[in-house]
């Protein structure tokens, strides 16, 4: 204990005789380490950011008349939580494509977009408790003439539909204690995600409504897995399917300069730790002799290793807290520069103590293992 | 004290630095090697103090075979046992002369009083106590082998090994110094010279003569 004391004091005096040489090492890597910091901030926190920000968000379109059944299929298989949703549902625009006698049918019926109500089958009175966003209605159905007019279309779930006997183009007729309506069985669903179903025939009707207006209806994601898995499903539903909007685009774009910027950050760290190194190896070139001396006068490899790495060590922390102030000033820039650029409103790109801690545990240990390697020859040393 | 079997050491193919050195060094004795340049006389010296290493051949110091010892033990026991001095000094230019002194007693360990104590002794063994707080960058040459040989005496080893000890000095420091190392072999401290200088060597109890790596003459003065 009282050797290794000793050692320490030699490196102290090794110190301060090379103080300039470590200054500048310091001054130097500081600078290093802080943008390396402050990149390494921006490559952990923004991509979390985003994924924050990008919950209920929506971020892209799709033409209405793109959309199928096996769209929905598919889009219900997709790591990410998609909900489709007509989100301007105008049920104004619905009923004006009525014409009068089915207006004051459907008055009649008490239409509640949220309560679970009963119809009655009017020829075997099969009870039907079905959710009230299943059934929609809406387009014309006649009749007369021999032409077909669409009073009420109703899409039903498959089991459902198989229970009843029901298939695409049956009439049915719905009734309860006030009134009798008449559905023609536009389409049967399978059994998926009520709400998907909901949304999907939501969006065939009001497709069915404004397709021939040239509207489009929005698609909401829930990004609840990784950036990268989220980042390949927009990009395949990009190619597949919509759109992506410029919010979208940003989204994207923003993945795209984090990866750049975590690159950058890695290499940074890389540059930073050989530059730290290479002061060390110029010290000890410099100090070759010395050290070769101190290994006649008793000096062991593994003393000299031992105040090697302490001065190191001694530099790295240094420079590590310079960098760590540089990287406070940098991330303020860093996120004052985002939230303007992204309309991110809590933005922190601040890394966390864990974080610091990881990156001077690798530096500390790169800067041992370089330097454990290196050898010092008396008798050549001396002599040369 | 010191026992060298057939010592073999060569550069390359062709060139024998030493070629079957066998030498007895007794305790407290002072032994001058003298020999023109490339003789071998260093490089016997530099295998002595563990500094440089033999190609074959043993060395026994007080029953301590050499080649038993690990790099560890190795170095423990230069710092112990040997203390050498340089031709060319080998002072920390930078370093005050205490400083340049207490290396060895903080690679042994000592505490900052042990160390205090003992360095001012052996400071005042060389006369140089009054220079204790000066770079040795600002010191003359006798001055710095002074120092130097202070340095190699700190740690109180049995034995001294200078190669050169005048080799940069002036017919004053030389006379300074040699008298410096006589008085420590009579205080009983086994001392090995390495000279090029007859005159030099005159001072010790005892002169072999290198030339190829051979010794050539012994003599006793």
């Amino acid at each position: 204990m009282k050797k290794l004391f000793n050692l320490l004091i030699l490196a102290a005096y090794e110190f301060k005789l090379n103080k300039k040489l470590f200054a500048v090492n310091v001054v130097i890597c500081g600078m290093l380490f802080g943008v390396m910091l402050a990149m390494a901030g921006l490559a952990c926190n923004i991509p979390k950011e985003i994924q924050d920000e990008i919950l209920n968000s929506e971020f892209g379109e799709i033409q209405i008349s793109n959309i199928d059944y096996k769209d929905i299929e598919y889009i219900t298989k997709l790591p990410l939580e998609i909900e489709i949703v007509a989100y301007e549902m105008d049920w104004s625009m619905f009923e004006e494509s009525l014409n009068e006698k089915q207006k004051e049918i459907n008055a009649n019926i008490d239409i509640d977009t949220s309560l679970n109500f009963v119809y009655y089958f009017s020829d075997d009175t099969v009870e039907i408790s079905m959710i009230n966003e299943n059934l929609i209605s809406g387009e014309k159905w006649s009749k007369e003439d021999n032409e077909v007019q669409e009073i009420n279309p109703l899409w039903i779930e498959e089991s459902l539909a198989q229970s009843m006997g029901l298939n695409v183009g049956d009439l049915v007729r719905f009734s309860n204690t006030d009134c009798n309506v008449d559905f023609y069985v536009k389409g049967i669903y399978r059994d998926f995600e009520h709400s998907l179903a909901a949304s999907y025939v939501s969006v065939k009707l009001y497709g069915t409504l404004i397709c021939e207006q040239g509207k489009s209806i929005m698609i909401r994601a829930r990004c609840n897995t990784s950036p990268y898995t989220f980042l390949t499903t927009i990009h395949s539903l990009k190619k597949d399917y919509f759109i992506v909007d410029s919010w979208g685009n940003n989204i994207y774009a923003m993945f795209l300069l984090i990866a750049f910027v975590g690159i950058c950050a890695g290499l940074l760290l890389l540059i930073t730790l050989s530059v730290v190194v290479d002061f060390i190896h110029i010290y000890l070139n410099l100090r070759q002799k010395f050290w070769a001396i101190n290994k006649a006068l008793g000096l062991t490899d593994d003393n000299r290793r031992f105040i090697c790495s302490f001065i190191s060590f001694f530099v790295i922390l240094l420079s590590y807290g310079i960098g760590i102030l540089l990287s406070k000033g940098l991330s303020w820039y860093f996120t004052e520069y985002i939230k303007t650029l992204f309309d991110f409103m809590d933005l922190s790109l601040n890394l966390t103590i864990g974080q610091s801690i990881m990156i001077l545990v690798c530096s500390l240990l790169f800067g041992f293992v370089i330097l454990w390697n290196k050898k010092i020859d008396i008798n050549s040393d001396i002599k040369g | 004290m010191i026992e060298c079997y057939d010592i073999i050491k060569q550069y390359g193919k062709d060139c024998k630095a030493l070629d079957g050195i066998s030498e007895d060094i007794k305790d407290g004795e002072f032994l001058a090697i003298i020999g023109e340049s490339g003789s071998g006389k260093s490089t016997f010296l530099n295998i002595l103090g563990m500094i440089d290493t033999k190609d074959s051949g043993a060395i026994m110091f007080d029953g301590i075979n050499y080649d038993d010892l690990s790099k560890k033990e190795a170095a423990q026991f230069r710092n112990q046992k040997l203390g050498y001095i340089f031709q060319n000094f080998y002072l920390e230019p930078e370093y005050t002369v205490y400083k340049n002194v207490e290396i060895p007693l903080l690679i042994a360990g000592y505490s900052e009083k042990q160390r205090k104590v003992m360095i001012e002794n052996t400071l005042k063994k060389v006369q140089m106590k009054h220079k204790i707080n000066q770079l040795a960058k600002n010191l003359s040459g006798g001055e710095k082998q002074r120092v130097c040989i202070a340095r190699a005496l700190v740690n109180e080893p049995e034995v001294i090994l200078a190669d050169e000890p005048c080799g940069n000095l002036d017919s004053q420091n030389t006379q300074n110094i040699l008298q410096i190392l006589k008085q420590l072999n009579k205080e009983g401290k086994t001392i090995i010279m390495v000279t090029h200088s007859k005159s030099d060597a005159a001072i010790a109890d005892r002169c072999i003569t290198f030339k190829d790596g051979k010794i050539m003459n012994e003599k006793t003065v």
